[in-house]
């Protein structure tokens, strides 16, 4: 059989597609007019700017803190739902599973839009609080499933093999389990704390006047028209994101490997 | 039933935590639609028809229209541009494959916002590709990139594509390759191997690469609010408007509340449909 | 010490699926003890109730003379040898082995003299600090034995240990369990639904079906003396007649005839009979008339071309010996056998496999297709079972194939 062509000039046109306005912006955010001219030459001077305001940092540690704590709390919530959910075959578990995935379809300006009307009605003042509450709120949804989808391919022997050879229940799951699964807990935490850096629509209906994301700012810089800035912070972010996903690519990729070994 | 206190310790945070802050917030919503606004914003005091009142007007059925066609075309360029992606994904080996994944997997984890800011600057009129075309011929000097349906559509391909190649991927992935020997070697030229035989088999794939993609394209404002103009104002723009320039929340829950019910109508047609399938295959046995 | 580990009345359901039905079984220290049954006789269940993953409905597991049965699997002194093994992923080959005594914080110096003698025992000295994912199926199989056996335990309980492994490793390994055996002298509790592996490795045999213990006793005691149609065909090949006993001998043997035979319709073949001991298959007088089930394994017949004369069953000088005429119809050629089907009587599916070793090329009998044939066998080579009532009519003779075989 003669392999069709398409599938690969699609895909070097996708790559393309993806990556030539990615790389455009970065260029470009190392660049400025030369004054008086019409040409460009090159410059740190965005990235000094945006590194020496103190509004950018104080936004990036705000983001920074509402990620740890959102991937923190999701990942506990979430570990203890996926092995409740493995465990127990019981109606409250399928209800359990249900609202799990309700997150996982809900639009996200309904997601926003609920939990808004929620703490108002509830006259919560929105801030940090309300924001890291929000993305706990889907990013459990995720972690959940990273971790029920590792659960599907856990050998339950290996629990009594454990048992089998004198560990008691809480041995057993100490030495054997949480090692076990370890590699989806933490592939859960890096996905919920990608997700909460990521997360824009939820974020902007609770975040209120008082808390910034890194994403809402980028909105602002957008709405507001500071083009120069807004690429220096876009290619700092997609700097991390590339760094992030690479780092975590690569470790499951390792994973992957010798489970097939 | 005894309850088993281990069950209920095990289950608990993660239980309260989704009643609370997706099971009970999604209900509010709807008892939200039922109440008076407040003229400083939020939700007033008592109940009042006029939020669903609101619902029934008429500029609301072109942008109904526009926002399941905006999203339909997304959706299917989605599938047909990730299709062979995927597909060559699947079939290669090795470090090439994991290149490929990570190359994908990178735009699906990069903030919305990035590519936003990316396509501004390409899209702009003094930008790359701006300047190319003009210099083309392809566009006058007056012609704008942005702000028309079509950045509209091309940002929700550029956002939402990974969404849809990653599902396929897993799905193509564990289809058996040698089926399409097989069927080549009955006799199927190429073409119906594919549609015979490889659509059929990857066909949960499309579904959930589709609706991955149908419904955040359905929620995401941000696209038409940053590259749209006034013709591409889709539904939930006009969630977002209620909500922070209006700062009319129930007319805004009246809306979210209409958009949950459509979505809840269509699942569980769904649902009903696939068990009629599922009843009538089994009747045929 | 009879009844080291023993069980009384164990039952276990699942649902409405009684899996183990009352099933009392007494196991000696030190032996090794084969349970022997199709998929889904009760035998994994029954292996799981003594290591403590199941409990049971009733009855009680006794080890030594203590009651185990409420005990949970850690507290127990038996361990078990998985069917894939169970090693955990996570652990290199050492640390696979050296858990049990990690759990009991074992001082490492101690952990060090104790895993090595096992590894050098198993022959991993060379793989002690590779991951498990690496190894090999009989590497594996050997870690998982080591693992089980560095705690001393009383029983050691392996789950079809061999299931895993290919034909030829099947052999190696259950030479190798042999000879371990034969070094810690535990005693073991062996779980397989391979006949030639249970004869092979034990010393007793216990056969069971549907839940229930159909036969046990030694190894050649379960192949030559079968007391049910069932442990006849599971274990070994057996070839079944359905005969009408005729007439009691002075000499104990009985006569009896098989109906439908064609040509020699009226043969009578002889049999040992109930009171003469070895082949004693049930314990009830016989009666001239009675219906009963004549069974012959393929391999006891001797395949000879006819002769110009048709010998008939009797007396030939002092011996009796049974004769059958027939066509063959089919011969499979296995290098150190040849299987003959041999079709008898007046049906066209009436067929009965003959066996026989191919020892020289010199004794190749040159037999031919579609050609008379003729098999006799001796008297004691054979035995009767009663009829069983719940098979209904059987029909004349029947031969179990095992699955994949070609049939008759």
């Amino acid at each position: 059989m003669k392999p069709s062509r398409i599938p690969l000039l699609t895909t070097i046109f996708v790559l393309l597609f993806f990556y030539v306005p990615l790389l455009l912006m970065v260029v470009q955010s190392f660049q400025c007019r030369v004054p008086g001219m019409d040409a460009r030459q090159w410059t740190l001077k965005w990235y000094d700017q945006i590194f020496h305001d103190p509004r950018v940092l104080e936004v990036s540690l705000n983001t920074l803190v509402i990620g740890l704590s959102a991937a923190v709390l999701s990942t506990i919530l979430g570990t203890l739902a996926a092995l409740a959910i493995y465990r127990y075959r019981s109606r409250l578990q399928s209800f359990h599973a249900g609202l799990l995935y309700v997150p996982l379809v809900l639009p996200e300006i309904l997601m926003g839009i609920s939990l808004l009307v929620c703490f108002s009605a509830l006259g919560i003042e929105l801030g940090r609080g309300t924001v890291i509450a929000a993305h706990v709120a889907f990013c459990t949804s995720y972690v959940a499933i990273v971790i029920m989808t590792s659960l599907q391919g856990f050998d339950y022997t290996l629990v009594e093999a454990a048992r089998d050879l004198g560990a008691t229940s809480w041995q057993t799951n100490g030495r054997i389990v949480l090692p076990l699964l370890f590699p989806a807990i933490a592939a859960g935490a890096l996905l919920a704390f990608t997700l909460s850096l990521d997360d824009f629509i939820v974020t902007f209906f609770v975040s209120g006047k008082g808390c910034t994301t890194l994403p809402v700012y980028i909105y602002s810089a957008i709405k507001h028209g500071r083009p120069e800035r807004m690429c220096a912070i876009s290619s700092a972010l997609l700097g991390v994101t590339f760094i992030l996903v690479t780092v975590s690519v690569l470790c499951m990729g390792n994973k992957v490997v010798e489970g097939k070994g | 039933m005894t309850f088993r206190w281990k069950e209920g310790l095990l289950t608990l945070p993660s239980l309260g935590m989704l009643v609370g802050l997706v099971g009970v917030p999604t209900l509010v919503i709807f008892i939200t639609a039922f109440c008076a606004s407040s003229p400083t914003g939020g939700v007033g005091q008592g109940w009042s028809f006029r939020a669903i009142e609101s619902l029934f007007q008429w500029m609301y059925v072109p942008i109904i229209i526009k926002t399941l066609l905006y999203s339909a075309i997304a959706t299917l360029l989605c599938i047909l541009i990730g299709l062979p992606v995927a597909y060559l994904m699947a079939r290669c080996q090795g470090r090439l494959r994991n290149i490929l994944v990570l190359a994908i997997v990178i735009p699906f984890w990069t903030n919305m916002l990035v590519h936003l800011s990316a396509w501004k600057m390409v899209l702009h009129p003094n930008g790359a590709f701006g300047k190319l075309l003009l210099y083309l011929g392809v566009i006058g000097p007056n012609d704008l990139l942005l702000y028309n349906p079509q950045a509209v559509i091309l940002l929700f391909v550029y956002i939402f594509l990974p969404f849809a190649i990653i599902p396929l991927y897993a799905t193509i992935e564990k289809f058996d390759f040698r089926l399409l020997e097989s069927a080549r070697d009955l006799g199927a030229t190429s073409w119906q191997a594919l549609s015979q035989v490889f659509l059929p088999g990857i066909w949960s794939g499309i579904l959930s690469a589709s609706i991955l993609v149908f419904v955040p394209v359905l929620g995401c404002y941000v696209v038409p609010e940053l590259v749209g103009d006034a013709n591409s104002v889709l539904y939930s723009n006009k969630i977002a408007q209620r909500t922070f320039q209006d700062r009319n929340l129930p007319e805004a829950a009246a809306l979210s509340s209409a958009l949950l019910v459509g979505m809840m109508v269509v699942g569980l047609g769904y649902l009903y449909w696939e068990r009629a399938k599922r009843r009538q295959e089994e009747g045929h046995e | 010490m009879d009844d080291f580990l023993r069980f009384e009345n164990v039952v276990k359901s699942f649902g409405a699926n009684r899996a183990v039905d009352g099933v009392s079984l007494s196991i000696k220290k030190g032996e090794v003890f084969a349970l022997l049954g199709p998929s889904g006789c009760g035998k994994t269940t029954l292996l799981r109730v003594c290591a403590g993953f199941e409990m049971p409905d009733a009855g009680r597991v006794f080890i030594n003379g203590q009651d185990i049965t409420q005990l949970p699997p850690e507290k127990r002194p038996v361990h078990t040898v998985f069917q894939q093994y169970a090693l955990f992923p996570h652990l290199s080959v050492y640390e696979n082995i050296a858990f049990p005594l990690r759990l009991r914080h074992v001082p490492n110096a101690e952990v060090k003299k104790e895993v090595e003698k096992m590894l050098d025992m198993t022959e991993l000295t060379d793989h002690a600090g590779k991951k498990t994912t690496k190894l090999s199926g009989g590497q594996r199989q050997r870690v998982a034995i080591a693992r089980a056996l560095i705690n001393r335990p009383q029983v050691l309980l392996l789950d079809e240990p061999l299931a895993a492994l290919d034909l030829k490793l099947r052999q190696r390994m259950l030479a190798e369990l042999d000879w371990i055996h034969d070094e810690v002298g535990i005693t073991f509790l062996y779980v397989t639904h391979d006949q030639e592996e249970a004869l092979g490795i034990s010393d007793r045999i216990a056969v069971m079906h549907n839940g229930k213990i159909e036969q046990f006793g030694t190894s050649d005691g379960i192949y030559e003396n079968p007391r049910s149609r069932f442990v006849a065909s599971f274990v070994g090949r057996m070839n079944f007649f359905e005969a009408v006993v005729r007439q009691f001998l002075d000499n104990g043997n009985i006569l009896v005839q098989v109906p439908d035979t064609g040509v020699n319709s009226d043969a009578m073949f002889c049999v040992p009979a109930p009171t003469n001991g070895a082949k004693l298959a049930f314990g009830h007088r016989l009666a001239v008339g009675e219906k009963v089930l004549l069974c012959i394994r393929p391999e006891k017949f001797h395949i000879g071309a006819t002769g110009t004369e048709t010998p008939l069953s009797g007396y030939h000088g002092d011996v009796f010996r049974n004769y059958l005429t027939g066509r063959l119809e089919r011969e499979i050629y296995y290098g150190s056998e040849s299987r003959f089907f041999v079709e008898i009587g007046e049906h066209e599916d009436y067929s009965i496999m003959a066996t026989q070793l191919i020892y020289s090329r010199a004794n190749t009998s040159p037999l031919k297709l579609g050609e008379s044939v003729q098999l006799s066998w001796h008297v004691s080579d054979c035995l009767l079972l009663p009829m069983d009532e719940s098979q209904g009519e059987v029909m004349g003779a029947e031969l179990f194939t095992e699955e994949g075989e070609v049939g008759a």
